[in-house]
């Protein structure tokens, strides 16, 4: 077995499609969706992106059994409040969560790493991208 | 040519009752050093002259911790174990065809563990006795 880093999605939209206050804000789980903002018709949600994913080699044979995501959630709502109210929940929901596995994928740790906020003028939504580190572990 | 890749290159301890490869292993070195004996005379021109002296050896090691432990494998619990017990262990470094093995003892073990890194380990060992070359 491997982490598989670029799977890591599967367990952000399980965490988060399971929260009614969120998918409420957002106007249902449909609207999380991996990096799909920049569509014909752009909506509020919740945009995910792996950043990067870096295995952890060891000198056994082994395929890695640890792999770090990095991973960017954008927030997008038309108001800057939604858009803050938005990322906030995600936090409560991401940031340190618990090790478990989510929708088969083993979370060993999640922490929020950063955060800024911004404004798509082309398509007037506010939007708060959030960066988080992940451990993934087979 | 192929040049080696370090990856299969191991260091293996005598841990637990059986020589084993150090758990969740990142990096492993080997150093051969010799002393040398001044044998300056007044007529070695104004340059220093030397004989061999003594040998040693010195390896060193550095893996990943998991508390469960490693089956199989020389974990970092075993090697704390292992220096306690003062004894020396047999050990061997290197891969099929280049390998070099000898008794040493545990010098030093320590433990790291940071913010949201990982836990690591390393060890240093340091020789008694031969180190032989693909024994």
């Amino acid at each position: 077995m491997a982490a598989i880093g670029l799977e890591t999605g599967k367990a952000i939209f399980n965490i988060l499609s399971g929260d009614s206050t969120l998918t409420t804000l957002i106007g249902g789980a449909g609207n999380i969706q991996p990096s799909a903002i920049y569509t014909s018709s752009p909506k509020k949600g919740v945009y995910y992106d792996v950043l990067a994913v870096d295995n952890e080699y060891t000198k056994t044979a082994d395929k890695p059994g640890l792999t770090k995501v990095t991973l960017q959630i954008e927030s997008f709502m038309p108001k800057y409040a939604d858009a803050i109210s938005l990322a906030v929940r995600v936090q409560h929901l991401l940031d340190k969560i618990s090790e478990g596995t989510y929708n088969t994928i083993k979370i060993q740790s999640c922490v929020l790493d950063s955060q800024t906020t911004d404004f798509d003028g082309e398509n007037k939504f506010y939007y708060i991208e959030s960066t988080y580190r992940l451990r993934i572990i087979d | 040519m192929a040049i080696q890749n370090a990856t299969n290159v191991v260091l293996s301890v005598t841990s637990g009752g059986s020589k084993q490869e150090i758990a969740h292993c990142t990096s492993a070195s080997l150093s051969v050093s010799m002393d040398l004996r001044d044998s300056t005379t007044k007529s070695s021109g104004g340059w220093q002259a030397n004989l061999g002296g003594l040998k040693s050896w010195e390896l060193s090691g550095e893996g990943f911790v998991e508390i469960a432990g490693v089956s199989g494998k020389a974990d970092s619990e075993e090697l704390f174990t292992t220096m306690i017990a003062g004894a020396a262990v047999s050990c061997d470094f290197g891969l099929s065809g280049m390998l070099y093995r000898g008794d040493a003892i545990i010098t030093s073990f320590s433990l790291d563990a940071g913010v949201e890194e990982n836990a690591t380990y390393s060890i240093s060992l340091t020789g008694t006795g031969t180190l032989t070359q693909n024994p």
